[in-house]
């Protein structure tokens, strides 16, 4: 297309934007809703992964053992551990390790630990780091073996987190593509009151000969620029919600770790982009099919 | 240049637009297309620019067969046909030469073409000194002239008329006509559908009648009425 048809239709496509104030409002408006729902899922999305990581690299069996336990009995037992597929290391920790451990983990609320000292009520442990697809066969293996009192597995917590990620995953795409569906309406609808305010244009180029796709472009470039207009309004709401998130995470959940918002905007945001100008094309070929007839 | 055999034209709802015309213009002819409202006028001319298409028959323009035109090349057989309308179908948002220059520019034309062939054009039809007017501040006949203006921007060997003069007093009516007569002149072939009977009485030029979808009379330089 040459510079100057292009210029041509741009001007053509702001002149139907302005004509149609209010409808491109809401158009702009819907796509940005539509797509800042999407761009939160796909932030949760992002950093339910994440976390998914972050607690798989936690799964650790932690198996308690007999108070009577030699030390040569415990040392076959540990090498007998470490054979097993998908274990990673063992680790003895001393029950005063563990209790040191703990009043560690309570902090400032330490001190109801006072007189505990003497009387160390904590097993000796050993701390197996494990895969988390092996984590259930080798827990129920250690718990089987002579010298181990009781073992806990956190592999549990990790398997609820898939399936619960599993059912956003599926919820989230479930919305966005309704969402995606009420965008291109509305869209498509706003072009065709374009179409509309200009049908007598329109029957004039058709007589003196313009080519169909010369009539359809400015529409596109409305379509799209609308599109464009309401991603961008929903990268800047997502920007926003996103850095409120990570401020709260930081007072209740410090230690869970939240993604950089920088990088994953970086990442997400061409994707972003790409897509309200997909749909407002889309909207735009569904009006023009049903409405242009060109 | 437009040949139509056995060209019959039925609408979608039974009514007959034209049935079994035959007919030749030659290149660089006027033709009067004459009869009564509902006679088949509209239709005849809106099959040469291709609006619609023959139920049956076929016609021939520009050496194209219009039936086997595939869509796409509809829009180049249009840029080659100039067509005038009783009711001029100017845009009002627009000065006179934007309305010209519109039918340049959605073709594709360059801005220098815009800028030499639509003051030529308005200079042809006598409204040079009309150019950054609106429509709407002008005259009736002033508004033909652009519709004319605009039909013949493109340089187009044929130029059709759909009862160009419909909407004028008789002395305006036949100042278009003289129009179209001088673009006839200049090589274009020219079909004016119109009933204005004293206007084409008074030219002489080839008048083909229809009748109920028929072609009834075509003579060379005919009167409107057969002389009794």
């Amino acid at each position: 297309m040459p510079f100057r048809a292009l210029l041509y239709h741009c001007r053509e496509a702001l002149r139907g934007i302005a004509r149609n104030g209010f409808m491109s409002l809401a158009s702009v408006t819907t796509v940005a809703i539509s797509l800042l729902v999407l761009t939160l899922f796909l932030l949760l999305g992002a950093n339910l992964a994440n976390v998914f990581t972050w607690v798989e690299e936690q799964v650790q069996i932690r198996a308690f053992l007999a108070d009577d336990l030699t030390e040569a009995r415990r040392e076959l037992l540990m090498r007998e551990i470490g054979r097993q597929e998908g274990v990673r290391s063992v680790t003895f920790i001393h029950k005063d390790q563990a209790l040191q451990e703990l009043a560690d983990r309570l902090g400032t609320d330490a001190e109801i630990l006072q007189g505990v000292d003497s009387i160390n009520p904590l097993p000796h442990t050993l701390a197996i780091e494990v895969e988390p697809e092996h984590a259930e066969r080798v827990a129920e293996m250690v718990a089987g073996m002579e010298g181990v009192d009781q073992v806990s597995e956190k592999g549990e917590m990790v398997r609820r987190l898939v399936a619960v990620t599993r059912v956003l995953r599926w919820g989230g795409v479930a919305l966005m593509a309704l969402l995606a569906v009420a965008t291109v309406l509305v869209i498509s609808n706003t072009i065709r009151l374009t179409v509309y305010a200009r049908r007598q244009e329109i029957a004039i180029m058709k007589l003196v000969g313009a080519t169909d796709s010369f009539i359809r472009a400015p529409f596109f470039i409305e379509g799209m620029l609308l599109g464009l207009a309401g991603s961008l309004l929903s990268v800047g709401g997502a920007w926003w919600a996103y850095g409120y998130a990570m401020t709260l995470a930081a007072d209740s959940v410090p230690f869970l770790p939240m993604l950089p918002r920088d990088q994953l905007f970086a990442d997400l945001l061409p994707a972003l982009v790409a897509g309200g100008a997909l749909l407002g094309v889309l909207g735009t070929n569904l009006s023009i099919k049903r409405f242009l007839r060109v | 240049m437009i040949e139509m055999y056995d060209v019959s034209v039925v609408f979608p709802n039974g009514a007959r637009g034209l049935h079994k015309v035959n007919l030749r213009i030659a290149k660089g002819e006027f033709v009067f297309l004459v009869g009564p409202s509902g006679a088949g006028k509209s239709t005849f001319i809106r099959l040469i620019y291709r609006e619609i298409l023959p139920t049956s028959g076929q016609v021939y323009v520009l050496g194209r067969n219009l039936a086997r035109l595939r869509r796409r090349e509809v829009p180049y057989l249009r840029r080659e046909v100039g067509v005038v309308f009783q009711d001029f179908k100017l845009l009002n948002d627009r000065t006179v030469y934007d309305n010209v220059a519109f039918a340049l520019q959605v073709t594709g034309a360059s801005p220098r073409e815009v800028r030499k062939r639509v003051p030529a054009v308005l200079e042809m039809v006598g409204l040079a000194h009309k150019a950054t007017c609106y429509p709407d501040e002008l005259a009736g006949g002033e508004q033909q002239r652009v519709s004319v203006a605009r039909a013949i921007a493109n340089n187009p060997r044929i130029v059709l008329a759909d009862e160009p003069t419909g909407n004028l007093d008789p002395d305006t009516a036949r100042g278009i006509v003289e129009l179209l007569l001088d673009i006839n002149r200049l090589g274009a072939t020219v079909v004016v559908a119109t009933h204005a009977l004293d206007i084409v009485s008074s030219h002489r030029q080839r008048v083909v009648e229809l009748r109920d979808g028929r072609v009834v009379r075509d003579v060379e330089r005919g009167l409107y009425r057969r002389a009794l």
